[in-house]
């Protein structure tokens, strides 16, 4: 220490000549380091990575919020930095390389696991909600997705893709806890909203003692490809053994060998050969064949029968070609790397394919915690149910008022951003939040540009107006059964002129396949302060799939509190907690996990007082195909 | 900004650099306090306004402290409103969420009403600034300080980029002349641009690669071997001290390159010999910071042997607390005052006092090491239990650390410079060429890593 506690430096320079050199040595290279990184940095700077799909929208919205003011700016700026410094990404290549290969170094978008296996952070991370709620948030849009393609005659398969994480969650390192109970709640919740599920993360528990996915890669190995094809084929009843078949189909293999290894290349290590050979499965004829971008080889002309709307974990592997292989028949391929599945399901049901798979990779059901309009799974579904219609649209009986329309319908009018073209207060209508109801709406867009968002129970979907006339129907979604109002609101309107034409709640419900009823009287619990009705049904009676107890309910004048429908079935039953309801409210509840099953009984229940004249209508209705 | 940055290393330094040597003698305080706001408000600009107030206030109250003493009066009442606010922004900013938490555990037994916490987002380095514009008041007041000559050299003064966010904490008194007086040498820059390379070498190359062993031991949440517990225990023992000194050599090259001579905050702590040397050699402007303006006002060790013990406590709970709002912290505090006051008690009767010199640091070293376990740990249950894994209390445990070479060449790296190398302060001062090529390879190492890490912040700065 010196005297003074304070750091001292001799007060002459170097004096011997090797201390000379080494100074002069030292300043020089230190200053032409740093003054010769930042001139070539500032002047020939790399062009940023291309961003594709929700990470580029993503990356727009963090540019267009960053201010000075919240730091957000000079993160902008540092971050853009390390992505456009020539000499950052000149020197950490090779660097990179040599720590991965002598070290096994991975950088910190990386976890390295045990045996060298890689996991994406972002991937392993969970948003802080509760495990279920995720899923909820999603079900509503799929089971809408199912009732959607089973008008069409379509068999729609969700098949959430587990994650790397959770299949292999003994090779992350220690500390590292992926939640996999997120993964596990989806197939069930899926499932209660009517949804049909192939549920993979069991069937890959099972063989996690093999790579099912890729150890440097976030997606699946060939034997990963290998058990979802004959999953799926065995799912989807298509399953042929080999030596059953009497005709072999001829399919011919993609062609081209598929990226691997895209953890490695985020993790800044460039592959070659060496990779390729060290870290490719074992099967070489099917990593080298290669599915060509955009549409496999292996595509049918004519009707599909099987189709594939996958996403980069089918389309640079071999899904469409072992499904094909597995069920020998044509596969459709629409697979779509760096997109979402939806888009798939959009091109693929002009042909109407009798049964298709939807990939969803279970990290895509998190992501929904970016801002509203960077999650494309409802903006991309949204597209999907402005395109197609259900055939048969019933209007549902109620009062126009009741909808409220707050503009006047058919007249043109000059519409600002946030205007709202239709308010439904909640109570009016009870629903499954499952696209069984949906707002009809038809609209002419005069002059200008116009987004319309329908928000409903904590769903929303945006979709664009055409110039001209533009017919949707929109399906109502929610995370649970209840009484959900919505709103039909303007955004991003730009010089926008509009004529509304009509607006009106529909359904795809067949009124003549009522299933008659007896009531029984109104019973009073007064210990549980409640009251109940029960509606007894024939014995035949069968809940469609895809058909809902549709119910018009008017009682005395007097709201009614705390109401719970209870569908029961021999072997069980579901409960809706429906909320308040109003004097005339509308219910339209789907089956959910009891479709197929014999309807029994339905109990209407609701908090004291009880409604003394109490008259329903309607019934249990099927599905118009 | 951090000093591991791209923007900062290679934009913001060099043009500061250049400004600095450009710019007149009597303009430099004032670029010094524009370039350190730059620096402190290129994440949160409103936080300067903080700094502001803190600056703005002790001034004033400098200024009035003078006058009124120049007026036979006492300047006491200025002094209170520096401590007020200084205090009261530390509390605030600091210590509000932990005050009600603390209160709704107090609470909750009796049925009592759960007050809720505030939004508070802690200003970064608020603890080091708040601690050197107080020291000015008290200085001024006590008479050991003359008042600052200008606002423009009082802002420098505050905002002083180079140690404004971890420290050392630079006392006024120890830099008043050199505001205004310091010399600029070819060989001071070339000392000051050794230790600055010193600094960016221990943060980079051994504190956060390091830190990555630390960060999997203590949030595996259980389950971990008895081995993987002191591996774990070993890594954030080495991660704070080159993470911290790391950082306060950076400081005191910056510094040299501008002239400016700070405190030495770090001489070898892990070759202490006691826990009471440890304090000598450990964040020595923190120690001396608090010995004087907390330790020797409370009564030092004048009043008795127990009045000395109560004071030694006291110090370093305030100095535990200092470090963050946490129980965890309070109770690091108490585990080093239970240290110094046992080693003042029978310390030199103790059996480690007749040790061989080796055998003392050892025994220290652990002492410290257990000490860190308490800082680390989220909560103090956590700390005993991460404790009890050391000595295999946890019979389920099974888990081992995944631990990489680089892990292992890191940690070896860290023992030599510990306990092989020399200090900074020798370094620099000697500039031996043996000494001065392996720190250009270790430099030049670890900006190559620095482009292929995100860089991680600065342990201290949450302080």
């Amino acid at each position: 220490m010196t005297a003074d506690g304070l750091i001292c430096t001799p007060p002459q320079a170097p004096v011997g000549t090797l201390q000379k050199v080494v100074m002069a040595c030292v300043l020089l290279t230190s200053a032409g380091v740093v003054f010769g990184t930042g001139i070539v940095d500032f002047f020939d700077p790399i062009k940023r990575p291309r961003l594709v799909g929700a990470e580029q929208e993503k990356d727009r919205g963090r540019r267009a919020r960053a201010t000075v003011a919240d730091g957000s700016l000079a993160r902008l700026i540092e971050d853009d930095y390390r992505l456009t410094s020539r000499v950052r990404n000149t020197l950490a290549t090779p660097y990179t390389r040599f720590l991965f290969r002598h070290l096994k170094e991975v950088n910190s978008s990386v976890y390295l696991g045990s045996d060298g296996w890689l996991f994406l952070q972002e991937r392993v991370q969970t948003p802080p909600d509760e495990p279920g709620e995720v899923a909820c948030r999603a079900a509503a849009t799929f089971a809408a997705t199912t009732r959607l393609l089973s008008a069409l005659n379509t068999r729609h398969i969700l098949v959430p893709i587990p994650r790397k994480s959770v299949v292999y969650e003994s090779r992350l390192p220690i500390g590292i806890d992926p939640q996999p109970q997120f993964d596990s709640l989806i197939a069930p919740i899926m499932r209660q909203r009517g949804v049909e599920v192939l549920d993979l993360l069991p069937i890959f528990q099972d063989w996690s003692g093999l790579p099912l996915y890729l150890s440097m890669d976030s997606h699946w190995s060939h034997r990963g490809i290998q058990v979802t094809a004959e999953a799926m084929a065995k799912f989807a009843g298509t399953h042929e053994p080999v030596e059953a078949r009497s005709t072999e189909l001829k399919i011919s293999a993609p062609s081209l060998a598929p990226p691997i290894g895209d953890l490695l290349t985020m993790a800044g290590v460039e592959l070659d050969e060496s990779d390729l050979q060290r870290y490719s499965p074992s099967n070489p004829e099917l990593i080298r064949a290669r599915a060509l971008p955009g549409r496999q080889p292996i595509r049918s002309t004519g009707s599909d029968r099987l189709a594939l709307c996958g996403t980069s974990f089918s389309d640079h592997s071999h899904l469409a070609y072992l499904l094909a292989h597995f069920s020998n028949e044509f596969v459709a391929d629409y697979c779509i790397r760096g997109g979402n599945s939806f888009e798939g399901v959009f091109d693929a049901l002009p042909k109407r394919p009798r049964l298709l798979f939807q990939e969803v990779p279970n990290h895509a059901f998190f992501s929904y915690r970016m801002d509203g309009s960077s999650w494309s799974v409802p903006t991309s579904a949204a597209r999907l149910f402005a395109k197609y219609t259900r055939p048969h649209l019933v209007q549902l009986p109620m009062r126009e008022s009741i909808l409220g329309p707050t503009v006047k319908l058919g007249n043109a009018l000059s519409i600002e951003g946030g205007q709202i073209l239709a308010q439904l207060n909640p109570g009016h209508v009870a629903h499954s939040g499952d696209g069984v109801l949906e707002l009809e709406a038809n609209l002419t867009l005069l002059t200008g540009n116009a987004r319309l968002v329908l928000h409903s129970a904590k769903s929303r979907m945006s979709i664009p107006l055409q110039p001209g006339e533009n017919h949707f129907v929109l399906p109502l979604l929610a995370q649970e059964p209840g009484a959900h109002g919505f709103s039909l609101v303007v955004e991003q309107a730009r010089d926008a002129k509009l004529q509304v034409n009509s607006l009106r709640l529909v359904t795809g419900l067949d009124n003549a396949s009522s299933a008659s009823f007896q009531k029984g009287p109104i019973q009073i619990d007064t210990a549980e302060r409640r009251w109940s009705q029960t509606l007894n049904f024939q014995e035949s009676t069968t809940l469609d799939r895809f058909g809902a107890l549709a119910l018009g309910l008017s009682s005395d004048g007097s709201a009614l509190s705390e109401v719970s429908i209870k569908l029961g079935t021999s072997d069980s039953e579901v409960d809706f907690d429906l909320g308040n309801l109003n004097t005339d409210a509308v219910i339209t509840l789907s089956p959910g996990p009891l479709g197929g099953e014999r309807l029994q009984s339905v109990r209407i229940s609701g908090s004291l007082p009880a409604p003394t004249l109490f008259n329903i209508k309607g019934g249990l209705m099927k599905a118009i195909r | 900004m951090v000093f591991a940055s791209g923007v900062f290393l290679y934009y913001f330094l060099p043009l500061f650099l250049v400004l600095y040597a450009l710019v007149p003698q009597r303009f430099r305080s004032l670029l010094i306090a524009t370039a350190s706001y730059v620096f402190y408000g290129w994440w949160r600009p409103d936080f300067v306004l903080l700094m502001w107030v803190s600056t703005v206030v002790d001034f004033t109250c400098g200024k009035r402290i003078i006058r009124a003493q120049g007026l036979q009066q006492k300047g006491k009442p200025w002094l209170l409103l520096s401590l007020c606010v200084n205090l009261g922004l530390l509390a605030y900013f600091k210590y509000f969420n932990f005050g009600v938490d603390t209160l709704n555990a107090i609470m909750e037994p009796f049925g009592g009403p759960s007050y809720h916490f505030a939004e508070i987002i802690l200003p970064v380095g608020i603890s080091f600034y708040t601690f050197q514009t107080l020291s000015y008041t008290i200085d001024v007041y006590w008479g050991k300080a003359a008042p600052v000559r200008s606002f423009r050299d009082f802002m420098c003064y505050v905002a002083l980029f180079p140690q404004l966010v971890a420290g050392p904490i630079v006392r006024y008194n120890t830099i008043a002349d050199q505001l205004h007086t310091r010399t600029h040498t070819r060989s001071k820059f070339y000392r000051g641009l050794l230790a600055f390379q010193a600094g960016l070498a221990k943060k980079i190359l051994i504190a956060d690669v390091l830190g990555g062993v630390a960060d999997s031991a203590f949030s595996s949440g259980g389950g971990l071997d008895t081995m993987s517990a002191w591996i774990g225990t070993l890594a954030y023992t080495f991660q704070i001290y080159f993470d911290f000194s790391g950082y306060s050599d950076m400081a005191i090259g910056l510094g040299l390159m501008m002239g400016f001579r700070f405190p030495i905050n770090f001489n070898q702590p892990y070759r202490a010999v006691s826990i009471t040397d440890f304090w000598r050699r450990w964040h020595i402007s923190l120690s001396a910071f608090l010995r004087d303006y907390l330790y020797i006002p409370l009564g030092g060790n004048k009043k008795g042997a127990v009045r000395t013990y109560i004071n030694l406590s006291l110090t370093m709970l305030i100095g535990g607390l200092w470090h963050g709002a946490s129980w965890t912290f309070i109770a690091w505090g108490a585990y080093q005052g239970f240290w110094l006051v046992f080693e003042r008690l029978i310390g030199k009767r103790s059996f480690y006092a007749s040790a061989p010199r080796f055998l003392q640091i050892a025994i220290t070293f652990v002492l410290v090491m257990f000490g860190w376990v308490f800082f680390r740990c989220e909560n103090i249950g956590e700390a005993f239990q991460y404790i009890a894994t050391m000595f295999g209390a946890d019979s389920d445990a099974t888990r081992a650390l995944a631990l990489r070479p680089i892990h292992a060449l890191a940690a070896v790296g860290g023992a030599l410079v510990l306990w092989g190398f020399p200090t900074t302060q020798q370094l620099i001062y000697k500039a031996r060429a043996s000494w001065v090529l392996p720190l250009q390879l270790a430099f030049w190492i670890a900006l190559l890593h620095l482009h292929y890490v995100s860089h991680v912040p600065f342990l201290y700065y949450q302080f």
